[in-house]
């Protein structure tokens, strides 16, 4: 039977018992949408970095528990780290420098904690109006 | 490129089981079913996702199931239910022994 495949990926669920389906909608938050518009950024033209087949096969290779345990958009930042490092746009261990340092910038020690207070508008998913957040130099 | 397959030609979906990316569920691998639509040639995904150009084309399909087909009577679908999905045309092959439902 099929869901025996020795080989199946944490993807390939179809026919695997579930419980019912949240059709409900959801306003992205801010945080996915960062996601979402660092995805586009690095798909698209000029860097075009990699194809949607890519990110796919790439969230397709998580291990089964991360698969399981991840949202859609903690898989997409997985993917990106991941496919980053394998394109040679940066190095695992710059992109653990960047870590650190905006750990200690945000006074984080333990990894994964949230210190961070998030206001109102942002927990709302309200974007910023353009042209708040100009800042410069600041792309990779 | 002329498609391998016209609507409402009967095919069974593969049962290989390649390593690496593909894009035909587990849970259709060696099941019977019916050409719904035909979507013309697109670069092979299954390149793609290793940063190939993805030639040859392969025709993508819309491809019918029978609830029954597919589950064999194992959980809870009304009769005359189907499954439609997307698979290419290098996953599928005649289905010699049924006729063609066009």
């Amino acid at each position: 039977m099929a869901m025996t495949e020795p080989t199946r990926k944490p993807h390939d669920m179809g026919g695997d018992p579930a419980g019912p389906v949240d059709t409900h909608e959801h306003t992205p938050t801010l945080v996915e949408r960062r996601i979402d518009a660092m995805m586009q950024l690095l798909r698209q033209k000029p860097r075009a970095f990699w194809v949607t087949d890519e990110n796919r096969r790439t969230i397709e290779s998580l291990t089964p528990e991360t698969y399981r345990d991840s949202s859609y958009y903690q898989k997409w930042c997985l993917a990106m780290r991941s496919l980053l490092v394998e394109k040679g746009v940066l190095t695992d261990a710059e992109i653990q420098t960047k870590f650190e340092e905006v750990k200690a910038r945000h006074g984080v020690k333990v990894a994964g904690a949230k210190k961070r207070k998030v206001k109102p508008a942002a927990a709302s998913g309200v974007t910023p109006k353009p042209g708040a957040r100009s800042r410069k130099g600041t792309s990779p | 490129m002329s498609a391998r397959f016209k609507t409402g030609d009967c095919v069974i979906v593969r049962t290989d089981n390649p390593p690496g990316h593909v894009r035909t569920p587990t849970y259709l691998r060696g099941k019977r079913g019916v050409i719904l639509r035909d979507f013309g040639p697109w670069p092979n995904p299954e390149q793609l996702a290793y940063g190939k150009p993805g030639w040859p084309r392969r025709t993508n399909y819309w491809v019918q199931f029978a609830m029954d087909e597919v589950w064999g009577g194992a959980g809870v679908y009304a009769e005359g239910d189907t499954v439609v999905a997307e698979i290419y045309e290098h996953w599928l092959e005649p289905d010699t022994a049924r006729r063609s439902e066009s």
